[in-house]
């Protein structure tokens, strides 16, 4: 349990030390809201039923964020760890491979969480976006997701 | 007292290349036990085997009376491993690896303390990265020592390291055995092997086929003594002619070395001495080589190339 804990904030500060994996998941995609705010503006259009571009982009984002780093994030960090032979270091200490997989999903899924949060707080500050639907379906829905996408 | 490693008849097959064949030793307490072979001897697969991260084929392996297949867990608790190639995440800092490492083992030693015994209290903020070559050497030791272990595998642990890191090193690995832990390495120098371990292994085709301490090794190897100088102009022929029965001449340019044992007349240098001034040879910068262990290497091992 221990080294469960020291080994998911090792890997929360490693996530946070690598530009391209931090930059991803929670700087672009409020780049993006901001981008697209400014290009199509925040006023409610037919083509999104009387939403702005803006409601509609928020979603959107949040899958980009998802699969981001459920995509990128672990595969990467884990192809890298083999070719480098980190997990084999790690496989000569008695630490259970299940760690070590549980630490990266723990880290990649509240990086996931970080990044949405960031991005809804944006839009609600900036471009007033309102909340229509089921909020506990809507969590469930972004659990099932990014779990889905760490499996691959 | 009961041997830490027992190694019976040890066999390794990769696909057609048998690595370890029929592999038999012991490794007593409180001894730096080295293995030495060229490459592809099978060193590195029999260090493997050792550690349980390689299943062999047939022998029986005991490491601290464990079996590293069964047992592989309560043995990595207790011994520290410095593997031949590895890394950490670039951007993990000194202190945090020592940190994360120690959480995996029950009772690790305070691993601050092994900062400043292993000189790297100023480098305890820097991202391994940014390390030099003996620098994460020196931490992959300190990785190793953090267990407390009773028994610390190191494979090559000086290669591609600078002379002041090595020396350095060795005096580390000195250190280690006088808390009263056994070590064993393998390495590709024997200058290392001689000055660090009491008990030395020659491998090659995946078999023993020397094992000693380094002075016995050299003993055992017929090798002669050899007396060298360089001449101030020609060697006459009398010269040959004068030496003993059993002395070789060898003639490069304007250097000659002597190669010999002690005669029955005192010593090569002495004889070959004399016969130089009773011959009016003029030479200069004359020393006599010892063979070592890097000659009993080859004469065992052989001079050709290995892949």
């Amino acid at each position: 349990m221990k080294s469960l804990l020291k080994m998911t904030w090792m890997e929360a500060k490693l996530f946070l030390r690598e530009p391209a994996s931090a930059f991803f998941s929670l700087v672009f995609p409020l780049i993006y809201l901001f981008m697209y705010g400014a290009i199509s503006g925040n006023q409610p259009t037919p083509m999104y039923a009387g939403r702005s571009a803006i409601d509609a982009a928020i979603p959107s984002l949040t899958a980009v964020i998802i699969s981001m780093t459920g995509l990128m994030a672990t595969t990467i960090t884990m192809a890298t760890y083999r070719e480098k032979g980190i997990l084999r270091r790690l496989s000569t200490t008695p630490v259970r491979p299940l760690v070590v997989l549980a630490a990266q999903v723990i880290v990649v899924f509240s990086m996931t969480c970080l990044g949405m949060l960031l991005l809804v707080a944006a839009g609600t500050l900036v471009y007033h976006v309102r909340f229509e639907g089921n909020a506990f379906s809507l969590l469930g829905g972004f659990v099932l997701s990014s779990l889905s996408f760490f499996g691959i | 007292m009961k041997a830490v490693v027992q190694v019976q008849g040890l066999r390794k097959v990769y696909g057609d290349t048998v690595a370890v064949e029929a592999i038999s030793f012991e490794v007593q307490p409180g001894e730096i036990f080295g293995m030495v072979g060229p490459n592809g001897a099978g060193k590195t697969t029999t260090i493997e085997c050792l550690e349980g991260l390689r299943r062999p084929d047939s022998g029986t392996v005991r490491v601290l009376g464990l079996d590293p297949q069964k047992d592989g867990r309560l043995l990595r608790e207790r011994t520290g491993i410095q593997l031949q190639q590895t890394n950490l995440p670039d951007r993990m800092k000194v202190w945090e690896a020592l940190d994360l490492y120690a959480s995996f083992y029950p009772r690790p030693v305070e691993w601050k303390e092994l900062l400043l015994q292993l000189g790297l209290e100023e480098k305890r903020n820097t991202p391994f990265a940014k390390l030099s070559g003996g620098q994460k050497q020196r931490l992959f030791i300190a990785l190793a020592l953090l267990p407390d272990p009773q028994l610390v595998f190191l494979d090559e642990l000086t290669t591609g390291l600078d002379p002041q890191a090595r020396h350095a090193i060795w005096d580390l690995v000195r250190e280690v055995r006088l808390k009263g832990k056994t070590v064993l390495l393998t390495t590709h120098f024997m200058e290392e092997a001689e000055r660090l371990c009491d008990r030395v292994a020659i491998l090659d085709h995946g078999k023993i086929v020397a094992l000693d301490t380094p002075a016995g090794l050299v003993r055992c190897l017929d090798e002669t003594e050899r007396v060298v100088f360089n001449l101030d102009g020609s060697l006459p022929g009398s010269f040959e002619k004068a030496l003993p029965a059993g002395i070789r001449l060898e003639v490069q340019r304007d250097r000659v070395t002597v190669h010999g044992k002690n005669g029955r007349n005192g010593s090569l240098t002495g004889e070959v001495v004399n016969l130089l001034g009773r011959h009016g040879v003029q030479f200069r910068d004359l020393h006599t080589e010892q063979p070592n262990l890097e000659d009993v290497f080859l004469s065992l091992t052989g001079r050709a190339l290995r892949d």
